[in-house]
C-alpha cells in the first residue's frame, strides 16, 4: 500500500468505494441454492457475472459450482430477456436433469425491467406437460443491497414459493413421513458449521431442516466418478413441509430487525413459531441456542455438548490472561460481525471498531445488544464501510488484531497485526469451507486460534524468543 | 490524447471485415480442408468434430467466414466466458498496476475482478503502486434510476485527490451501458480538469461473446491513446517485450 494520504484530521464522507467490505447480491443466491438438493443456480442476465461468482465461490470453497446463465447480449439488453430465459431452462433441464432451476436476476435483468414471474408462468403454459423441474426465482438487483441480502431473500423466496405445496404440477413432491421437527434457517455460514448443527439436532434426537444445507454439495468428498450436481442439499420435499414444524430457529440479530425474513412468513403464513436468535457464537448465544433447543424439543442438552460449554468457560479462565485488554477490529457482513463482537466482549477483547459494507440500519443496535452489558466503552459501528474508511479509522486505533475475511490481509500486513480469517471470502488460506465458528465448539475453536494468534506475535515481537508463554 | 475510441460492435465488424478483404488468401479451397483436417488428427474423434468448426483457414474470397469460437453462448450452457468488462478491466487493464481504474456499475463486477491471479505487477522504483486497491462508484438504486455521470465524476476527484495517479481509466459495467451515462463525456471533461489522462472503456459486460470482445476495447483504447503519447524516452534496462493481451481467461 502506498498510499500517500494528505494530513487531513477530519474524515471525507466518500462517494466512491474503494476496496468494498460486501459482495453483490445473485452472489448469495448462488450459494443459497447451491443448498438445495439437485438445484442448478441460474442467473438471469449476461454471463459475465455467473463466470465471475462462480470463480469467486470456487476460490473460497474449493469446489467446483456451475451456475447457469441467461448469457444475454446487446440485442437482448434491449429487447429482453425472455426467449433466453425459457431456452436456458430447456438446457438447464437437458444437461443437468436438475430437480430444480433457482433463478437469479442481475443488475442487467433488473435494469432493463424483465418480469421474471411471467417469464416463468409462460414457461410452464408452454411447457407444463414436460415434468419440470421446480422453478424458483428471486429479484436480487446488486445495486440495492449486498450478497446477504441476496442469500436471506433467496431463502424467503424459497420458503414462500414452496413451503405448504403438494400438487405442483412440475415435480411430484412426495410427503415424507418423518415430520420435521424444528427448522434452522442459519444464514451464510460455513459447510463444518452446517455439519455442526447436523449433528446437534442428531444427538437431540430430533429431525430438522436445516434451510439451506450446502454442507455437502459445496464441501463434497472426492468421488471416482464426477457428479453433474453433487449429492446433498435440503430436499425440495423437506422444504414444503417446513410449515408442519413445531418451531423455527432463525440466526441473524440484523437479519431479525430487518422485520422481513423466511422465519417470520412461516410464523405468519404458517404459525410456525419463530424463535430469532444471533449466530450462536460465543457462549451467551449458545446458551440461548441450546436453550431455545430445549424449549422446542423438549429434551435436556446432551451431556457432550454441556461438557463442551464447561470446557469452554475452562478455556476462558486459562487464556483470560494473554488476551484481556487487547483491541480487535472486527469487519465483514453483519450478522458475524455482531456475533463476533458478543463473543470478544465476554472474553475481555475489546472490539474497537465493527464495520460491515451492509448499509441495514440494524448494525448499531444489533451490537448494542450484544455489549451493553459487558463494555464499559462501546465499540464505534459502521455501515456501508469500506477498507479504505476501515484504513482511516484504524489510525487512531491501533488495534492488535483483526477478525474478518482475506479482504484483510493487506491491512493486517500494513499494521503488522494477526489476522483472524473468518466468515466469506477466504481464498488466502486453505480450508475456509471447513471453518468452524458455531456453537459452543466453534467457539472453541476460535477462542484458540485467537490466543495463539496473540501469543504467536508476542513471540515473534520478543527480542528473546521466548519458548515458554 | 485524452480522445477515446470505442468501436460499436458494427464498426468493429466493418473494420474486420475490410481487413479480410484486403488481405491474400494463404490457401487454396482444398488446402484450407487438408489443413484443418491435419490439425484435428491430432484429438480424439468426439473432440476433433467439434474443434474442426473452432478452425479456419482465412480465405480472402470469402469475407463472412464464420468461425464457431465466434457464436454467442447457448442460453443455460455453463460457460467458461466471462464479459467484456472482465476481459477489459479483469484482464487487460488492471494489471497497469501505476494508474487507477474505476469500475462505474454495482458492487460486484468490481468485487470479482480485484486482484485477481492475473494482476500482476512490478512497481519501478519510486513508482506508484495501486495494484491492492478495487475502485467503483458502487452504484445504487438512485444512480440506476437517476443516472451516475455526477457520481463517477466525484469518484474521479476522490481517486485523484486522494492519489494523484499519473492516469485514471475507468470502465462501465452492464448497468452502465442501459441507462445511457455518458462515460466518455465524464471522462474527458475530468481528463481537462485534472490535467492527466482519464480513459474510458466501454465495455459494457453484455458486449460481444466473451471476454475476448474486452481486450479488444481495452487494446484500442491503450493503443489510441496511450502508446506513443509520452514524450520522453526513458531508458528500461534489461530486454524489454511489448505484449499485446489477447484470448486469455480471466
Ligand atoms: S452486474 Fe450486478 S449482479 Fe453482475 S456482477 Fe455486477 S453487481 Fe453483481
Ligand atoms: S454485469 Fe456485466 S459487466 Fe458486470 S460482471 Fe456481469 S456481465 Fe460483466
Amino acid at each position: 500500500m502506498t498510499k500517500t494520504k494528505s494530513n487531513q484530521t477530519n474524515k471525507t464522507n466518500y462517494v466512491s468505494t474503494t476496496n468494498a467490505c460486501k459482495l453483490c447480491k445473485p452472489l448469495g443466491a448462488c450459494i443459497a441454492f447451491r443448498g438445495i438438493e439437485n438445484c442448478v443456480p441460474y442467473l438471469h442476465g449476461s454471463q459475465g457475472c455467473a463466470t465471475y461468482m462462480r470463480r469467486y465461490i470456487i476460490s473460497h470453497f474449493r469446489e467446483p459450482i456451475d451456475i447457469a446463465s441467461s448469457s444475454l447480449s446487446e440485442k437482448h439488453a434491449v429487447y429482453g430477456g425472455g426467449p433466453n430465459l425459457k431456452k436456458g431452462i430447456l438446457n438447464v433441464m437437458e444437461k443437468y436433469e436438475a430437480k430444480m432451476v433457482g433463478i437469479a436476476t442481475t443488475c442487467l435483468t433488473e435494469t432493463i425491467g424483465d418480469d421474471v414471474p411471467q417469464f416463468l408462468y409462460e414457461f410452464n403454459e408452454e411447457f407444463g406437460d414436460q415434468g419440470l423441474p421446480t422453478l424458483v426465482n428471486v429479484a436480487t438487483p446488486s445495486y440495492s443491497g449486498t450478497h446477504m441480502e441476496g442469500f436471506h431473500a433467496t431463502v424467503k423466496a424459497v420458503i414462500d414459493q414452496l413451503v405448504g405445496k403438494t400438487d405442483m404440477n412440475t415435480i411430484a413432491i412426495a410427503p415424507k413421513t418423518i415430520i420435521p421437527n424444528v427448522n434452522i434457517i442459519p444464514g451464510l455460514v460455513s459447510p463444518e458449521d452446517l455439519r455442526h448443527l447436523r449433528d446437534i439436532l442428531e444427538d437431540f434426537g430430533i429431525a430438522g431442516t436445516i434451510l439451506p444445507d450446502y454442507s455437502d454439495t459445496l464441501d463434497a468428498p472426492a468421488t471416482d466418478e464426477y457428479a453433474k450436481i453433487p449429492e446433498g442439499g435440503t430436499p425440495v420435499a423437506d422444504i414444503a413441509q417446513m410449515h408442519q414444524a413445531k418451531a423455527t430457529l432463525e440466526f441473524g440479530r440484523v437479519l431479525a430487525a430487518t422485520g422481513n425474513t423466511g422465519g417470520e412468513l412461516l410464523r405468519d403464513r404458517h404459525s410456525v413459531p419463530h424463535y430469532a436468535l444471533g449466530l450462536p457464537i460465543g457462549l451467551r448465544e449458545c446458551d440461548r441456542f441450546f436453550a431455545t433447543l430445549e424449549t422446542t424439543t423438549g429434551q435436556p442438552t446432551p451431556r457432550k455438548y454441556t461438557q463442551r460449554r464447561g470446557r469452554l468457560v475452562d478455556a476462558y479462565v486459562d487464556g483470560h490472561k494473554y488476551i484481556f485488554g487487547k483491541k480487535a477490529v472486527v469487519y465483514g457482513e453483519e450478522d458475524l460481525c455482531v456475533a463476533i463482537t458478543a463473543f470478544l466482549a465476554e472474553i475481555g477483547v475489546k472490539p474497537v471498531l465493527c464495520a460491515s459494507g451492509g448499509k441495514s440500519g440494524h448494525f448499531q443496535e444489533a451490537i448494542t445488544a450484544v455489549t451493553q452489558e459487558l463494555l464499559r466503552e462501546p465499540p464505534l459501528v459502521k455501515e456501508g464501510f469500506d477498507f479504505y474508511e476501515i484504513a482511516e479509522e484504524i489510525e487512531q486505533l491501533q488495534p492488535d488484531l483483526l477478525i474478518g475475511t482475506s479482504k484483510g490481509y493487506p491491512l493486517a500486513r500494513k499494521l503488522q497485526i494477526p489476522l483472524l480469517r473468518v466468515g466469506f471470502p477466504i481464498h488466502d488460506r486453505f480450508g475456509g469451507q471447513r471453518t468452524l465458528h458455531l456453537g459452543y465448539q466453534g467457539t472453541q475453536r476460535l477462542y484458540d486460534q485467537l490466543v495463539n494468534a496473540v501469543l504467536e506475535k508476542k513471540q515473534a515481537d520478543s527480542p528473546v524468543g521466548y519458548g515458554y508463554l | 490524447m485524452t480522445e477515446n475510441y470505442t468501436p460499436t460492435s458494427e464498426q468493429a465488424a466493418a473494420q474486420a471485415n475490410e481487413t479480410v478483404m484486403r488481405s491474400q488468401s494463404p490457401v487454396s479451397p482444398e488446402q484450407t480442408t487438408s489443413t484443418v483436417e491435419d490439425i484435428i488428427t491430432a484429438y480424439p474423434k468426439k473432440v476433433a468434430k467439434k474443434r474442426a468448426k473452432h478452425i479456419v483457414v482465412r480465405d480472402g474470397n470469402e469475407p463472412t467466414q464464420e468461425i464457431q469460437a465466434n457464436a454467442r453462448t447457448t442460453p443455460g450452457i455453463i460457460t467458461q466466458r466471462g464479459c467484456a468488462f472482465a476481459g477489459c478491466k479483469g484482464v487487460v487493464v488492471a494489471p497497469f498496476g501505476d494508474c487507477i481504474h474505476i469500475v462505474h456499475g454495482p458492487v460486484g463486477c468490481s468485487y470479482y475482478s480485484w486482484l485477481t491471479r492475473r494482476n500482476q505487477f512490478k512497481p519501478r522504483e519510486e513508482g506508484q503502486n495501486f495494484i491492492h486497491y478495487c475502485f467503483t462508484t458502487d452504484m445504487n438504486e438512485h444512480d440506476i434510476v437517476f443516472g451516475g455521470v455526477g457520481k463517477l465524476k466525484t469518484a474521479i476527484q476522490e481517486a485523484y485527490d486522494t492519489f494523484h495517479p499519473k492516469a485514471i481509466t475507468v470502465h462501465a459495467t452492464c448497468p452502465v451501458g442501459l441507462i445511457g451515462d455518458d462515460i466518455q463525456g465524464a471522462a474527458k471533461e475530468m481528463s481537462d480538469k485534472l490535467g492527466i489522462s482519464v480513459m474510458s472503456f466501454n465495455c459494457e459486460g453484455y458486449k460481444g461473446v466473451s471476454q475476448s470482445a474486452g481486450h479488444h476495447i481495452a487494446n484500442n483504447g491503450i493503443f489510441k491513446n496511450w502508446i506513443g503519447a509520452d514524450q520522453e524516452t526513458e531508458e528500461i534496462p534489461g530486454y524489454t517485450v511489448n505484449h499485446e493481451v489477447r484470448r486469455t481467461s480471466c
